[in-house]
């Protein structure tokens, strides 16, 4: 760069000014080129939600596994009290990285369902349980009362512990 | 709701009157603690919350008696540019796929959204659900502040029903916010007004591409962001009366949103009155009278009635362990994978500018801020029982995500050649 050359605002092209110009400018293009590129990522990835698969630990609204869940709870909550504590279980299909699903349904389903206490059919709390939710799984009669098939799953009524016949 | 925040915080903030976009950020942050401070109020005298007692403390906060603005402080206005125009399009993309909920933060389904449902349902914090003990552990962290899922909950309720879609708008509001904060700083600080556009723009399509590769709709990392944001103005400038009450607001909003934000409000109270102390060693105790309450009365609002319900229903969660330096290996190998991971384009490297920030005398305290809290993100790592590497997996990218806006503004003031005084172009 011979020594005439200038910069904006007439600083020799070399001087600081400049330079970190020049650099703002770049940071400014890596940041334009990362909000394009996530900016399409995104619209690409919510049009094809429908097809994409993913683990539980991926999971986000419109993906199908999820779906599924919003609908099941859509069906079962005009058949639950509010507030009534209400025990849901599911099959495990996935562990380790990829993360438990049957945990992870159990949390969305609580959030799709806030008017009851939702709780983990495995954890302790669920022995108080006066209702059980069942995602594609059925739950063993006499204890567990089966109130009405859904799409998804089922829901029972659970027997008092006084009321279960002994095995 | 948000429009109804814009006046009512200048009780809290005095700025010249034709600063309107400056002090927008101001009276967001200032206006949400407000009435989440009164929110606590109403819970703490049995009002349940609904439509018309929510209404009625937006009310009352707009007619909060208004201190005068002062013709000759504030930040200095600047015609909008085109580094205003693409911070507004980075936040109109971010709205727009935010109300997809494509890519909402599954901590809005884990804990933020879930809870401010059960919020809603009960018309207050529903400290019973919070301590239920199914709710522990790795659950719905009840242990965490609670203004955002308040926030979600008034604004179902004055809606009428609880639409997720319609809250992800939170987020696009905290980022325009951050961005005006922004602004707002980079003018006081006199930067070019090339500089300042293009530092603004890069900043806004930073931040936006991290919220939607690291999907943070809906989530309360960028109103940490925010806190930050607002704060630096105070902390980059000379003090005063108007600085103490911007840190204390500052450092309550953090503190009320998330965590983190609790080192952070006692960092920003302990930085700001370090500074102000060793600029003003000889002021008299009177004068420091209203420093002292400004800087901490807000943040004491904010935290001590936290702590007290929180002890009250039990609801601490034990997540520190013993402090183990040999765990920085696998916290150093967690934290190269997570800026390398592809839906962030190396953004988070960018925190290595952290030091330029120390580099020039008045940006010293934004950059002994940014420090201390990245020191205790370290500690936090360093001294949890759970696996180092996946930890920082789990919640390096938003963490980093908290500090990068401040610390790209930040080295842009820094390295302001001329240092130039506040002055309009």
């Amino acid at each position: 760069m011979g020594r005439g050359a200038r910069g904006c605002g007439g600083d020799p092209i070399h001087s600081p000014t400049v330079i970190r110009k020049l650099l703002v400018g770049l940071a400014l293009l890596w940041a334009g080129y990362a909000a394009l590129r996530e900016l399409n990522a995104a619209v690409t990835g919510y049009d094809l939600r429908g097809q994409r698969p993913a683990g539980p630990l991926q999971w986000r609204f419109g993906m199908p596994a999820v779906e599924e869940l919003t609908r099941f709870a859509a069906a079962a909550r005009p058949l639950l009290p509010a507030g009534s504590r209400v025990a849901f279980a599911s099959v495990r299909t996935t562990s380790g990285r990829a993360g438990d699903d049957a945990f992870f349904r159990y949390r969305w389903a609580a959030y799709f369902l806030p008017e009851v206490d939702l709780v983990d059919a495995g954890s302790p709390a669920a022995a108080a349980a006066g209702y059980a939710l069942a995602f594609r799984t059925r739950l063993p009669a006499p204890r567990f009362e089966e109130i009405a098939a859904l799409p998804g799953g089922w829901v029972y009524r659970v027997a008092p512990p006084d009321r279960r016949v002994p095995r | 709701m948000g429009r109804l925040f814009h006046r009512a915080p200048d009780a809290f903030v005095d700025r010249a009157p034709d600063a309107l976009v400056d002090r927008a950020a101001d009276a967001l942050v200032a206006g949400a603690l407000a009435f989440y401070l009164a929110l606590g109020l109403l819970q703490l005298a049995g009002v349940p919350w609904t439509r018309w007692t929510l209404l009625a403390v937006l009310a009352l906060l707009l007619v909060l008696p208004r201190r005068a603005a002062s013709p000759d402080r504030g930040a200095p206005t600047r015609a909008l540019g085109w580094g205003d125009a693409a911070a507004l399009a980075a936040v109109v993309a971010v709205a727009l796929v935010a109300l997809t909920l494509w890519v909402t933060t599954p901590d809005f389904v884990y804990h933020w959204g879930f809870k401010a449902e059960r919020f809603a349902l009960a018309r207050a914090i529903d400290f019973r659900f919070l301590a239920h003990p199914w709710n522990g552990g790795p659950g719905i962290h009840p242990d965490y502040p609670n203004l955002l899922p308040s926030l979600y909950a008034a604004t179902a309720l004055l809606a009428g029903r609880f639409d997720a879609q319609a809250l992800m708008l939170w987020s696009a509001v905290w980022l325009a916010a951050l961005l005006v904060a922004l602004r707002s700083a980079l003018a006081a600080a006199g930067v070019e007004r090339w500089t300042a556009q293009a530092a603004l723009a890069a900043t806004a399509l930073a931040t936006a591409a991290y919220g939607l590769g690291n999907l943070l709709a809906g989530g309360a990392d960028w109103m940490i962001a925010l806190a930050l944001a607002v704060a630096a103005p105070a902390l980059c400038g000379a003090g005063g009366e108007e600085a103490d009450l911007q840190i204390g607001v500052a450092a309550a909003f953090a503190a009320a949103s998330k965590i983190e934000g609790v080192p952070l409000a006692a960092v920003l109270v302990a930085v700001h009155l370090a500074g102000r102390a060793w600029r003003e060693g000889r002021r008299t105790p009177r004068a420091w009278r209203w420093t002292a309450l400004a800087t901490v009365l807000p943040p004491a609002a904010a935290i001590v009635p936290w702590i007290v319900e929180t002890t009250r229903h039990g609801l601490w969660q034990a997540n520190a362990g013993a402090f183990d330096w040999s765990r920085r290996a696998e916290i150093w190998r967690g934290w190269r994978e997570v800026a390398a991971s592809a839906p962030l384009h190396g953004l988070p490297w960018a925190l290595a500018l952290l030091p330029l920030v120390w580099f020039a005398r008045r940006t010293r305290p934004l950059a002994a801020v940014l420090t201390a809290q990245a020191l205790v993100y370290l500690w936090a790592y360093l001294a949890s029982p759970i696996d180092p590497w996946l930890y920082v997996l789990s919640n390096g990218s938003r963490l980093a995500f908290q500090l990068l806006p401040a610390t790209l503004v930040g080295a842009v003031i820094a390295t302001e050649p001329r240092g130039r005084a506040a002055a309009p172009p």
